[in-house]
């Protein structure tokens, strides 16, 4: 009974999702998308920029694990959270201004070292293939595939396995492959599936650091969307349903192949070798990881520095001039957007956490087996498993036939689908792994069994509950398609003024709303955090227990 | 009030102006009074392209005002693209939504009035019972009641008067054409410094007209419907024209830039040395904004630039038309437009008859745009609506993909 809100909630509105895309778009527009002059190249971008990207990012992610096992990591649990809580356009605008022919690399070193006058005429942004826009996602999920991994890491008893291998001779890195990678890959598959999924239909990133002739499918699908003719709008209806149908069709031949290799991956792991390839590629790939990591940061600077540019032309390495500090009230942190953001986050992650929570208590007491547990995680996680560009749309049609809810009901509500989905993601674990002896202790000394979870089992569950939170607030800050089509354009954010500024291509207007909504996500991050460590001052056990 | 211009305007104006005015005229004045107070009080979502920021801040401007006078709250909704609105009207009109509607007031032209219109989209005929319709030059700007070829017939209202132009860094290209048939001869000289934003952008689209009306043998096709156009003999000395211009664009044409501010973003960058721009004070506010260098200049192209209006319409469901009536006519006031056209705020031309301002208002019209000129020289009317699909779909076929 606890797991009917958010079957109701999350699960059915996606499911519906792809019939009712089916029956509005029609078959004629169906068919006729697939003849648009381009597709098969926009298609081809897609795929090569989400794969190549996912791919970069869980390698590299892989290498960074792999170099830290067993030391200390500070600075990568420091970089983390602020590049997980930049906007992907934000990321994306900045990444663009390092690498431009007019960028801050050849800023820095022009006209001195280069010669140059006046911005070379080559570019590596926006290539015709996606290869920039593939850099641009594995720089952006890299913190996502990390930071679920070492929360991952912390529960599990890897690092006495990992010693064990060390003082048996094997090298760091091959250890870490053939030893800790098996344990982590099942808590890390989902996360890289929906990275993936997301690279499939990113529309703010694609936009910025994609090609424009054709442009990546999801952007395509986009533009469609928005042609004034009935026509070009059922086509963009019908590449949206393509999209899912597309994604449904990568997946299954990821999973197909993770099957195929798995006995010769298993084979290769307990074959007892002490060195291996993969153990000489991993070194040197931790090193590209913190160049990547590196990158990101330095992309983050360039935009901290244009919230606060006048004007800044090639090929001054600074600012020449710089605005005053007033638009940080104005457009800022005393806005609409900001009190827009704030409501919508903490709404949103409240009720996402509340539904998450009673599915994942109601699974735990289901007790599934281990394929029906596929079953409950992929209702919960189901809104990641579609396309944003295939469920919006339809959700606000949805909306607009049958329900006639006002644009902010409905953005909260889509804005719920994913921290609901997320919370699940992230609290699923701990929930499940928690030891049953604290709750039966409880039922024992005669507590109800609402007390035993109150009292005695979610105090114990605080921290995960906590970091669980603050992945919520953060999707919600971040949300641009769920607050921009569900909010029928009423609620300004910061993310959508953050993305409309990215496209609309002004960089410092991108770059202060950008920077605001960070403030906001980073806030919640930490203070998020910072909640358990106080609540359990005097508890240490319960600090080094479950986190 | 309107007796005072009836002595300017054409014979067949106002013939129109005349019977509406000859049935109602009183009526109107009485209507405007009621349609005052029902807008006290509401609130109208003006759904209006926000990708310019000094645009935004000018809309803020407006909207303050009419709060302050009338009690209309105005929010405008940043549309990334006027289309979005379009097809949520029509959305609502399939789900059989005929009040209440999410969209109050759209700033629209073009192929969208166009689609609207005839999709039966739009509330009206408005426009030109409104008491500042009456200053509005329909004479010397025709193009302020005829929009793209199509005629507005009271369902929108003139806002704003545009001429397509290049901004030009005059330091990086003292020589940059005015002849769009040069215009391939310098970029193979100076190959890498020019671009256009991508079509459908509405300045991409509007460089494909102003090339073809240019160089087509036949321009006049362009004004009739283009299915009764042979459209690949007109068209053809264009794409050969771009085949030739293409290869020296910047990133030798294999992206374009999104948006008019992406365009603007790589001048100020220098990495192009011209940019594409539909107000020709919208390069000297720029200057003054300090985004371009002083050395900056704006030209016109030989033979005469594409002018038009943009306007703003009610959808047919809006819950605040009252209030959006207000806003569009405080829009069209002296005060509003002569803020608009100064340097300062937005710098879009008038769509008033200046001649008949107060000596103040024009002193402070001329004051507004320090001196400088509106016009690049003549100005040539919109081709047909149904031109603008029709090439953006031949240039996406060519070079989309």
């Amino acid at each position: 009974m606890p797991a009917v809100p958010l079957l109701v909630l999350v699960t059915l509105p996606s499911a519906l999702a792809v019939p009712c895309l089916f029956i509005l778009s029609g078959p004629s527009a169906i068919v006729e998308a697939l003849t648009l002059p381009g597709i098969t190249k926009s298609l081809a971008v897609t795929l090569i920029s989400a794969t190549l990207g996912t791919g970069l990012a869980t390698a590299l992610s892989l290498a960074l694990l792999a170099s830290i096992t067993g030391r200390s990591s500070r600075w990568l649990r420091l970089t983390m959270p602020p590049l997980l809580a930049t906007p992907h356009a934000a990321m994306a605008v900045g990444l663009a201004f390092l690498v431009a022919p007019s960028g801050w690399f050849l800023r820095l070193i022009s006209p001195w070292a280069t010669g140059l006058e006046r911005p070379p005429l080559w570019s590596v942004a926006q290539d015709p293939w996606g290869l920039s826009l593939a850099i641009g996602l594995a720089l952006k999920e890299l913190p996502f595939i990390i930071l679920l991994a070492i929360s991952a890491t912390q529960r599990g008893h890897l690092e006495p396995s990992f010693r064990a291998a060390l003082s048996l001779g094997y090298g760091r890195y091959t250890a870490f492959i053939k030893v800790i990678a098996p344990q982590l890959a099942p808590a890390m598959v989902l996360p890289v599936a929906i990275a993936f999924i997301y690279g499939l239909s990113a529309v703010d990133m694609g936009r910025v650091l994609g090609p424009t002739t054709p442009p990546p499918f999801a952007v395509l699908a986009l533009s469609k969307l928005s042609d004034p003719s009935a026509q070009g709008w059922r086509l963009g209806l019908a590449l949206s349903l393509h999209l899912a149908v597309i994604t449904l069709f990568t997946l299954l031949a990821f999973t197909g192949l993770a099957l195929a290799v798995r006995p010769g991956l298993r084979a290769w792991a307990s074959n007892g070798q002490r060195r291996s390839v993969v153990g000489w590629i991993l070194g040197p790939l931790a090193v590209l990881g913190r160049f990547a990591v590196l990158t990101s940061a330095l992309a983050l600077a360039g935009l901290v520095l244009w919230a606060f540019a006048q004007r800044w032309r090639f090929p001054a390495a600074l600012p020449e001039r710089w605005t005053g500090l007033d638009w940080v009230w104005a457009r800022g942190l005393w806005s609409v957007e900001s009190l827009n953001t704030l409501w919508l986050a903490f709404a949103s992650s409240v009720l996402g956490l509340a539904l998450a929570l009673s599915f994942v208590l109601a699974e735990r007491q289901a007790r599934p087996s281990a394929r029906a547990s596929i079953g409950w995680t992929g209702a919960a996680v189901l809104p990641l498993l579609i396309p944003q560009m295939t469920l919006i749309p339809a959700l606000l049609l949805l909306d607009l036939t049958v329900l006639g809810l006002s644009p902010w009901a409905l953005a909260l509500w889509g804005h719920v689908m994913f921290t609901a989905a997320y919370a699940y993601l992230s609290l699923r674990g701990a929930v499940m792994s928690l030891d049953p002896r604290y709750g039966k202790a409880a039922l024992a000394l005669g507590r109800p069994p609402w007390q035993a979870l109150m009292l005695v089992e979610l105090p114990v569950l605080l921290r995960p509950l906590m970091a669980s939170v603050a992945i919520a607030l953060s999707v919600s800050v971040a949300a641009y398609l769920p607050t921009l089509t569900l909010g029928q354009g009423r609620l300004e954010t910061f993310t959508v003024e953050a993305v409309a500024a990215a496209t609309g291509g002004s960089r410092r207007t991108a770059a202060q709303f950008a920077l605001s909504q960070a403030f906001w996500a980073l806030l919640f991050f930490f203070a998020a955090l910072a909640v358990p460590d106080l609540a359990h001052r005097n508890r240490r056990g319960l600090a080094a227990h479950v986190a | 009030m309107l007796h005072g211009i009836s002595a300017s305007i054409s014979k067949s104006a106002f013939a129109a102006l005349a019977l509406t005015m000859g049935v109602s005229g009183a009526v109107f004045a009485q209507d405007w009074e009621e349609t005052v107070a029902a807008a006290a009080g509401q609130t109208v979502f003006f759904n209006a392209w926000g990708g310019d920021e000094r645009i935004n801040a000018y809309i803020a401007w407006a909207g303050d005002r009419v709060r302050e006078d009338f009690g209309v709250t105005v929010q405008h909704v940043k549309l990334a693209d006027t289309a979005e609105a379009v097809n949520r009207v029509r959305l609502e009109q399939q789900a059989n939504k005929t009040t209440g509607g999410s969209i109050d007031l759209i700033w629209i032209n073009g192929e969208n009035f166009a689609t609207m219109k005839s999709e039966g989209l739009l509330f009206g005929p408005w426009a030109e019972h409104l008491p500042a319709f009456a200053g509005v030059d329909v004479e010397g700007k025709p193009t302020t009641v005829l929009d793209f070829q199509t005629p507005t017939e009271g369902f929108e209202a003139p806002w704003g008067m545009a001429q397509f132009n290049v901004i030009v860094d005059g330091a990086l290209a003292p020589d940059f054409p005015t002849a769009l048939s040069d215009l391939t001869d310098w970029a193979a000289q100076n190959p890498g410094r020019f671009t256009y934003p991508q079509p459908p952008n509405f300045l991409g689209t509007t460089f494909l007209k102003q090339a073809t009306l240019a160089l087509s043998d036949n321009p006049n096709a362009l004004y009739a419907p283009v299915d009764v156009a042979d459209f690949a003999a007109v068209t053809a000395p264009v794409w050969a024209f771009l085949d030739q211009l293409h290869p020296n664009l910047w990133q030798r044409g294999q992206n374009f830039p999104v948006s008019g501010p992406a365009a603007q973003q790589l001048l100020s960058d220098a990495e192009t040395a011209a940019t594409l721009s539909f107000f020709p004070l919208e390069g000297p506010a720029l200057v003054a904004a300090e985004t371009f260098v002083e050395a900056t200049v704006v030209q016109g192209f030989d033979g005469g630039s594409i002018g038009n209006t943009h306007f703003v319409a009610i959808p047919f469901n809006s819950s605040a038309a009252a209030g959006a009536q207000v806003f569009a006519n405080f829009l069209m006031t002296p005060e509003a437009q002569i803020r608009k056209q100064s340097l300062a705020a937005w710098g879009d031309a008038t769509v008033l008859d200046e001649s008949r301002l107060s000596a103040a208002e024009q002193s402070a019209l001329l004051e507004a745009t320090n001196g400088l000129s509106v016009s690049v020289g003549s100005v040539l009317p919109e081709p047909h609506p149904s031109w603008t699909s029709a090439l953006e779909a031949a240039w996406l076929q060519r070079y989309g993909s």
